[in-house]
């Protein structure tokens, strides 16, 4: 059974900070990973620490009297953010299965046609 | 508070409404009525100008939906110019896919969406359908640019779009979530009081217009962020770079016009100028001096479309009416001369999967006449020679920047035009001084694509010439644009 009084006295500004973490991994992750998937669930984990942002302040607005509704308007976000993620999904792994059709491999660097 | 849709709340959108119902119908009957896909791309010319008509008949009620949509003069002078590009693209299409043997449905389907997405776009004034509006303008972008499946360069061209813009998104919605924290609203008119009755920036609200400005720049292709733009634009079906060319940006720029002046960033940090000026200078110098060696002819106007945000940069920085009217008309004016150029360049091209190289175009002033002329007067209209729509639009934004206050602004500007003009007279110098005897490569000839391309470089003739009602529709639209 979880503790709710402990889940509440966790402060807003470590949310924030682990979705500050998790922005840095995942543009990490972008950057200097090559294979197609791996990017592809950084760019994910990129978008969850916006989620995980919103979520962390509207914890934060939750606790303010009279702030109640900013805090709903937040919470609200998040949901639109997951379901925009799914669909990303669909493109980017759709993308990736017709990669691996005409080249056999998803390592990004086979894409290489395009320069100067 | 509970928010019941009422009627003119739906009247509001219906325009997108009837794009969006549209977009699904088209998929379902192509699975089920075969002989109906002959006519497709006929159905969706019709459909567009449904749309059109339905936003220039019914009301402009202001802000609906609960204060998160706000469709007013703004909303129909954008929404009419991205209406018209997709009219063209589409116009462009079909020949086009016939060719490339792609003909699927699908295709017009996800234009359709991506159109919606832009309109909603330009009419947001809540970050939650700014956002939404970017991503469903984004993502069927994503499978529009690899539809040629089967031709790795436009698979790679989707590809580097995909991974590009999740980027670019991923840092707009951290940068959301930040404005949000700072602000408390997620409302961008509130979040506009809110900061100007702030003294200066705290770091929260500096880090997340960071993300936001940064991941806009990104879908703009400005200076730093600009590295994508060229593949993707030379991997893309020729339709559809002509849609990215014209339509996310035409949105995206209005977004971001709405926060900047919104919160009125020019008083707010002395850092903004520096930021803004170095987006908009160095897109300036890039895209033109890269211009300039380029081979590709769609390589070379992606790089010319990146000195044209350079320029539309210039407008969002002055801010105020001024800055307004002139983002207004000039991204009207880069619409409707780009994608008049990217049909002539469908007509000028034989295999997607080759380079579209500008010595192909050799003599083809005299061998096709009409797409060599359209082509001519749409690039001379983009290096901004009058009497063109370019020159009208170049004009209006460098008048602003100097009443602004910014005349080393205007100045740089006009001294790049002036760089920009070699690279494009070098495309009209292979077309027309090259003797008539000599080699040219045969393209097919193709109707319907010499129509549209004939029609566009009327308008931007007409307009250049006239542009009265355009300047005073934009003007009367800025007025809703700026706070």
């Amino acid at each position: 059974m979880m503790n709710a009084d402990l889940l509440i006295s966790v402060p807003y500004t470590w949310v924030l900070a682990l979705s500050g973490v998790l922005l840095a991994i995942g543009i990490l992750g972008v950057l200097l990973r090559r294979n197609a998937i791996t990017i592809f669930l950084s760019l994910e984990i990129m978008l969850n620490s916006g989620t995980l942002a919103f979520a962390a302040f509207a914890m934060h607005f939750a606790a303010i009297p009279g702030m109640e509704a900013t805090a709903l308007n937040g919470q609200m976000f998040i949901f639109f953010i997951i379901a925009i993620a799914a669909a990303e999904a669909a493109v980017g792994l759709a993308l990736f299965i017709a990669l691996h059709r005409l080249k056999g491999s998803i390592d990004v660097d086979r894409a290489n046609i395009l320069r100067w | 508070m509970l928010f019941v849709p009422s009627s003119s709340d739906f009247l509001a959108i219906l325009p997108e409404i009837i794009l969006t119902v549209s977009a699904a119908a088209l998929l379902l009957f192509s699975i089920s009525a075969r002989p109906f896909k002959r006519y497709v791309g006929e159905i969706t010319l019709f459909i567009i100008v449904v749309a059109g008509w339905a936003r220039l008949t019914f009301p402009l009620p202001g802000k609906v939906w609960g204060g998160t949509i706000q469709i007013d003069a703004v909303s129909s002078f954008v929404d009419l110019y991205i209406l018209a590009a997709v009219f063209v693209c589409v116009w462009s299409a079909g020949p086009f896919l016939r060719r490339a043997e792609y003909e699927h449905t699908e295709f017009y389907s996800l234009l359709l969406l991506a159109t919606v997405g832009a309109m909603v776009m330009a009419s947001a004034v809540d970050a939650l359908p700014l956002f939404l509006g970017l991503e469903l303008l984004s993502l069927p972008l994503y499978a529009l640019t690899a539809f040629l499946k089967r031709t790795s360069i436009s698979l790679e061209a989707g590809l580097k779009y995909f991974v590009v813009g999740a980027f670019a998104s991923a840092f707009v919605v951290y940068g959301l979530a930040l404005l949000y924290g700072a602000t408390g609203t997620t409302n961008l008119v509130a979040m506009g009081h809110a900061v100007r009755a702030m003294d200066g920036l705290n770091p929260l609200l500096a880090l997340g217009l960071a993300g936001v400005v940064g991941g806009f720049a990104f879908k703009l292709a400005l200076f730093p962020f600009h590295s994508w733009a060229p593949d993707v634009w030379q991997g893309s079906p020729t339709p559809v770079t002509a849609f990215l060319s014209v339509v996310p940006k035409g949105a995206v720029l209005i977004a971001l016009f709405r926060l900047v002046d919104g919160m009125d960033l020019l008083i707010l940090s002395s850092r903004w100028l520096i930021v803004g000026s170095i987006l908009a200078i160095g897109s300036q110098f890039l895209g033109n001096f890269a211009a300039i060696v380029q081979r590709d002819i769609k390589r070379m106007l992606a790089y010319s479309g990146i000195a044209h945000m350079g320029y539309a940069m210039v407008a969002v920085i002055v801010a105020g009416l001024d800055g307004g009217t002139g983002v207004l008309v000039y991204m009207s004016a880069y619409t409707l001369m780009n994608i008049g150029a990217f049909a002539v360049v469908a007509f000028f091209s034989i295999d997607e999967g080759e380079a579209h190289l500008i010595s192909d175009l050799q003599a083809q002033g005299w061998h096709r006449p009409i797409p060599a002329l359209a082509l001519t007067i749409c690039l001379f209209s983009l290096a901004g020679i009058p009497p063109l729509f370019g020159f009208t639009a170049k004009f209006m934004v460098f008048g602003a920047a100097v009443n602004g206050g910014f005349v080393w602004l205007a100045v740089i500007g006009v001294v790049n035009s002036l760089v920009s003009a070699f690279c494009y007279l070098r495309v009209v110098y292979v077309m027309y001084m090259k003797p008539e005897s000599s080699i040219a490569t045969e393209f097919s000839p193709s109707f319907t694509l010499t129509a549209a391309a004939a029609l566009t470089a009327v308008g931007v003739f007409v307009i250049g010439l006239y542009p009265t009602p355009i300047l005073t529709a934009a003007r009367v639209a800025a007025l809703n644009l700026v706070r």
